[in-house]
């Protein structure tokens, strides 16, 4: 009996593989690698991810000549991330007559060019491959909104850019042979006036595709940045009516005598010409994100050091830079998303305060990063 | 009652997509037309497998996840697969129609009996799609599966193979000596309006032919999944 109580247990401590402890508990393995001076993707606190960029290859425009509805595209591969962005095109009739009166009434005739409203955005729709089928998910549909705002009021995509100027397709009656006329070109001369006239406006709208494989952390940026580089590729094609069309007027109400009369026209894309989108480019700015964490003091003390004493109180954070890897999505409560250009201009900056002791100079400080990872991004397009 | 999906920003209801008019000068693909695939494997980490199957004119990404649970409440003796498509180009029908397709493909060559009450998902990304017809993916579709299935190590029975002969896409297991799934595409079935198809051809000629070609396939296949 006494033997028994005698007996030393022995306690044997349980180690994991660093793989196993950073699926376990995420928060340790990270403050663990933070101690060391390091991420757990092996990154310094300010390192960014490399990135890839495979320019306007999908496009009908791109190397090879394609015979799809893609007008403009990116794949961007960051780490072993990457988002593929497809543009494609639509148009739409502009309602003119009431944006006429509408000036008129408010007595405005030249908007000043920085008004938001000479600007307009594109329509995103963002899919994150995750191994799930359905509905999109809250990130899905807060990304594709977040991508639609910061696009408006960051004022790229002016609408005088997107408005179409109609050709007209003239159908020889000698030899059924069909050209396209635009005002614009030099062989316009022979013709009639009034051929142009077409009481009718027309403007383009944008569609983004954005499709994001193997996300490893937050993507916001990763989008951001792709479309940036997809718009920059997009090519608009010319667009065109026909000549018959030109004066095709459809009774589309009859009431007792009165009938509506409208002009219908059938609008059609040139496949062989086509023109930069014309963007502002100076507004053009890429996306970094960073995250702040309080070091856990604990995690400094190591088996040299655990004699010596260690302030418990002090409060210490860190800057880290592009947060990446699962344990340091959900750790990092603390992040701010920057949209800045490479002269540090800011299109956007959003802080969330979390639970980290955050600095002036730390803001400053990935403010400067902000700029320099803009210019590199700028580069890597160049 | 507009019924527009609310969730996806899609822009406004009364604009057209552009519509590109028929180009009078048709570039010929056929001078640069490499049929050759090309394989990439493991490049998607959130995944189980998967894999990347392109030659110039398509562009195919399988992703598989699993072997997972299911919902269903019964116990399944078997693992169930379960194939989506995605594509900007083909009519979800028509994409419907191909997954059931290869779904009965696979339960050919993949040990269901090894992981009960599981089930496989199988996503397939049309990243680049030149082709005008279903039945031309059809050999790169079977191809990427087989190795995104390898990629998350399930065990499968039989490398199987494809090949399209005569817009007839014929699916073969064991070297070609078992037939294992024929595919026409719908539309080109019912009109029959593609210029170059012969159908004077008896389909036990296309079979024939289609087996003595899949061993140069399965041998190119078998190339890749060695170093993998």
């Amino acid at each position: 009996m006494s033997n028994d109580l005698e007996k030393t247990i022995d306690i044997h401590p349980v180690s994991f593989t660093p793989e196993v402890l950073a699926r376990i508990s995420p928060e340790l393995s990270l403050q663990k690698h933070l101690s060391l001076g390091f991420r757990p993707s092996l990154k310094g606190f300010e390192e960014f991810r490399e990135i890839q960029l495979n320019e306007d290859f999908l496009s009908r425009y791109g190397k090879e000549h394609k015979d799809n509805n893609i007008i403009g595209s990116n794949v961007l591969k960051c780490g072993d991330t990457f988002v593929v962005t497809t543009i494609t095109g639509g148009i739409i009739e502009d309602s003119v007559v009431y944006k006429n009166m509408e000036n008129e009434l408010i007595g405005v005739d030249d908007i000043k060019s920085t008004d938001l409203s000479n600007y307009t955005s594109i329509y995103p729709v963002v899919e994150v491959e995750r191994g799930r089928a359905g509905a999109c998910t809250d990130e899905e549909m807060a990304l594709s909104q977040r991508l639609y705002d910061y696009v408006l009021y960051s004022k790229i995509l002016p609408k005088e850019a997107l408005k179409v100027q109609p050709g007209i397709r003239i159908t020889d009656n000698n030899n059924g042979n069909a050209k396209v006329i635009y005002p614009d070109s030099s062989d316009n001369s022979t013709l009639p006036d009034n051929v142009f006239q077409i009481s009718k406006k027309w403007s383009y709208l944008l569609y983004a595709k954005i499709k994001v494989f193997s996300r490893t952390g937050p993507v916001f940026d990763l989008c951001w940045n792709s479309l940036m580089y997809a718009l920059q590729s997009v090519q608009l094609p010319r667009a065109f009516v026909d000549e018959r069309a030109t004066d095709l007027k459809m009774t589309i109400r009859t009431k007792g005598r009165n009938a509506t009369i409208r002009e219908t026209y059938e609008i059609l894309s040139d496949p062989c010409q086509q023109y930069s989108l014309r963007l502002h480019s100076e507004n053009i700015a890429y996306a970094s994100n960073y995250g702040i964490i309080n070091l856990d003091p604990e995690a400094k003390i190591t088996e040299e050091n655990s004699d010596e004493d260690i302030d418990m109180d002090a409060i210490e954070s860190v800057l880290l830079a592009d947060l990446d890897t699962e344990a340091e999505e959900n750790s990092v409560n603390s992040t701010i998303s920057v949209i800045s250009n490479s002269e540090g201009g800011l299109k956007h900056v959003s802080i969330f305060g979390g639970d980290a002791k955050i600095t002036p100079e730390m803001l400053k400080k990935l403010l400067k990063l902000s700029q320099k990872r803009a210019c590199y991004l700028e580069d890597e397009i160049k | 009652m507009n019924v527009q999906d609310r969730r996806r920003i899609l822009g406004p209801a009364s604009a057209k997509p552009l519509v590109f008019a028929n180009s009078n000068e048709k570039q010929s693909l056929s001078a640069l037309n490499n049929d050759e695939l090309n394989f990439q494997n493991g490049i998607i980490s959130n995944s189980n497998g998967s894999s990347i199957v392109e030659n110039n004119k398509m562009s195919l990404l399988t992703l598989v996840y699993g072997p997972r649970s299911t919902r269903d409440v019964s116990f399944q003796p078997n693992c169930k697969i379960n194939i989506i498509i995605k594509s900007e180009k083909f009519e979800t029908k028509n994409l419907k129609e191909l997954s059931q397709f290869l779904i009965s493909v696979l339960q050919c060559c993949v040990c269901l009996e090894n992981y009960p009450k599981s089930g496989i998902d199988i996503f397939i990304n049309f990243n680049i799609e030149d082709e005008d017809e279903l039945v031309e993916y059809i050999p790169a579709l079977v191809s990427g599966c087989i190795i995104a299935l390898i990629d998350a190590n399930i065990e499968i029975t039989d490398i199987i193979g494809a090949i399209t002969l005569n817009h007839t896409a014929v699916c073969l297991g064991q070297n070609g000596d078992q037939l294992l799934g024929l595919w026409k595409d719908p539309y080109k079935f019912n009109n029959n309006e593609s210029g170059d198809y012969d159908d004077s051809i008896p389909l036990s000629e296309i079979i024939k032919s289609c087996q003595e070609k899949i061993i140069v396939s399965k041998q190119q296949l078998i190339r890749f999944i060695s170093n993998m």
